[in-house]
């Protein structure tokens, strides 16, 4: 057979067909399905987690070895420097944290307290984590409310003990994705929009 | 090769809707045609186009690697002198292609031609990977043609397959997918891919070329004095980092605009990459000319200082080095050029090709002269299928028919 075997079309679809009745129904049933899995993923989407702070603390209270505890730890300061909070100066990041470095883009990230890990999320089978090792930090403006708070990179509060187990949606336990201030737009796009009077549907080929 | 008349389904349309197929008629003309198919033996398919794909793309890829290394064929090939070593550090990696489109002059019998490679931007990925197939699954399941009908096409089957590929090398990785504002043939395209790749178990996100910012690593929206050299990246309309960029958008754009500079300084990966600028360029021609002389599949293909080497050629076509959707081409006979269509391109020079006209086929119904083009598609290095356009000029445009095909 020189042409695919198989195509799915419900991944193709874009609109229910009203005239179709067999495609209105698997729509219907995809939609029901749909809910289930929501419903399931919240009850069970939680899991206990430990704010790591020491390649001891790693091997005391995680199922790694050192050389695990190591690797883990090497990851959290990468994350932490790609998506953690950043500044132009140092005042302005010790105005919230208590001690900030400079990265290596010149500006300044707070000095990680520790990272996130969940045992549950870790397969003993090929030793690798399903999750990613986040950073946490602890905010320290003084007055407030969230003064001395655990927190994550992109806000999350843990609590103020880094000895306590936390109960954090899966999420919470994924890689992040990085957000960045958009200083300006539309540097693309200029040569074609000259050229539009003569294209009639597409700038492909 | 023939062209047969076939029923168009009576509920095609209505189908399109449900497929979000939005662009089979544009401007009030018909691009979807589907009163007619054209007919391959599997000999035709396999011996005339598979085979000279997947030679004609590796000769394509010995001339990526011949100019990279030579700055004169970097001039030649309008390559700005600012992105020569980006072009070529992007080789060098290897960064992964997706796909490409040949465009083949073929009358069923001799050798296919090549007209050029569509390697940066290629559209009609849609109608050719998803939309014939339906077609033809529907007129098997309807009795209209033989159950043993097939049909050169396996290129959604590879695109999704290639995504998978891609996705291991970076399991967590998105792909941010982008196409200019105002075509809907485009952002048509551009959510076909995305659906191969969601298929592909790969996260996605859609921003507009034109909406395309740069994110700086700073808080406090400080960063005004943006220059090249420090470290941005960019982002999407939700100032997402943009990591893995799928751009319907030429690579010779890109590179005059505003943001070029960054293009080397963020890690965005790119797809096509940027050795694709130098195949997707009609430079192309003469190059693989030059290295691969009286090749079958070629026609004869000169530089514009060379064109003493084509006196003994009759009737040659002038493309512009960077023209799309067969604009501003023009046809030079008895050293008279007649303008054949017009469109935005040229001044950046032109090259010039043996002129070799596609071949025609009647249709009797319309009591019309149809000049047929193939397009041959490939996936990576494997040739993955095949679309056909017709026009009743003889060149290939924009706006050209669509036609499906069968293998009996």
């Amino acid at each position: 057979m020189k042409r695919s075997k198989h195509i799915n079309l419900d991944l193709m679809r874009k609109h229910a067909n009203p005239s179709n009745q067999y495609h209105k129904k698997t729509v219907m049933r995809s939609v029901a399905l749909g809910v289930v899995a929501t419903s399931v993923a919240a009850c069970d989407g939680s899991e206990e987690v430990e704010v790591i702070t020491s390649t001891f603390d790693c091997m005391d209270d995680t199922v790694l070895e050192m050389g695990q505890c190591k690797a883990a730890y090497q990851q959290a300061l990468e994350e932490s420097e790609r998506i953690g909070p950043k500044y132009r100066t140092e005042e302005q990041c010790e105005s919230e944290f208590n001690q900030c470095q400079r990265n290596q883009f010149g500006s300044f990230t707070p000095v990680m307290v520790g990272y996130l890990f969940a045992n549950s999320l870790w397969d003993r089978n090929s030793n690798r984590y399903g999750g990613s090792f986040n950073p946490v930090y602890r905010y320290f403006r003084p007055f407030s409310p969230l003064h001395n708070q655990l927190i994550t990179a992109d806000g999350e509060l843990l609590g103020e003990d880094d000895d306590d187990v936390f109960k954090l949606k899966k999420k919470s336990l994924k890689k992040k994705k990085s957000f960045m201030n958009t200083v300006s737009r539309g540097g693309f796009g200029s040569v074609a929009s000259k050229k539009s009077s003569y294209s009639k549907s597409s700038w492909g080929g | 090769m023939l062209r047969r008349p076939i029923a168009p389904r009576i509920n095609w349309q209505q189908q399109a809707i449900e497929y979000g197929f939005k662009f089979h008629t544009m401007y009030g003309q018909t691009y979807w045609d589907e009163s007619a198919y054209y007919q391959f033996t599997l000999d035709q398919v396999e011996r005339d186009i598979e085979a000279p794909t997947e030679e004609i793309h590796q000769m394509c890829l010995q001339v990526v690697d011949k100019v990279v290394h030579d700055e004169q064929l970097l001039r030649k090939f309008c390559i700005p002198q600012h992105k020569w070593d980006w072009v070529k550090a992007s080789w060098q990696k290897k960064e992964p292609s997706l796909y490409s489109r040949l465009d083949l002059a073929y009358a069923g019998q001799g050798h296919a031609k090549l007209y050029e490679n569509n390697a940066d931007t290629p559209t009609s990925v849609y109608e050719t990977g998803f939309w014939q197939w339906l077609w033809l699954q529907d007129n098997v399941d309807g009795g209209n043609l033989p159950r043993s009908s097939d049909q050169f096409n396996s290129l959604q089957e590879k695109l999704v397959q290639r995504f998978y590929q891609l996705k291991q090398s970076q399991p967590n990785a998105e792909l941010h997918l982008s196409c200019c504002k105002d075509t809907e043939e485009d952002r048509g395209t551009v959510q076909y891919l995305a659906d191969c790749a969601t298929e592909a178990g790969i996260s996605t996100q859609f921003v507009y070329i034109e909406d395309i910012g740069l994110g700086s690593n700073v808080n406090e929206g400080a960063s005004k004095n943006v220059n090249a050299s420090s470290k941005l990246c960019f982002t999407d309309n939700n100032n997402q980092v943009i990591d893995w960029l799928f751009k319907l958008y030429p690579w010779e754009f890109m590179f005059q605009e505003e943001y070029h500079p960054h293009l080397a300084n963020s890690d965005c990966r790119f797809i096509e990459p940027a050795w694709k600028s130098i195949i997707s360029n009609k430079a192309l021609l003469p190059m693989l000319w030059k290295l691969f002389p009286n090749h079958p599949n070629l026609l004869p293909a000169f530089f514009e200082d060379e064109l003493h080497l084509a006196s003994d050629i009759p009737s040659l076509v002038k493309k512009p080095i960077f023209s799309r959707e067969g604009a501003n081409i023009s046809i030079i006979k008895d050293q008279q050029e007649i303008t054949a269509s017009d469109g935005p391109y040229g001044e950046e020079g032109y090259i010039y090709q043996a002129t070799h006209l596609l071949p025609k086929f009647f249709d009797q119904e319309s009591n019309r002269t149809n000049y047929t083009l193939i397009g041959s598609w490939l996936v990576d290095d494997k040739a993955a299928g095949m679309s056909i356009r017709e026009d009743t000029n003889r060149i290939t445009q924009d706006m050209s028919r669509f036609l499906p095909h069968v293998i009996v």
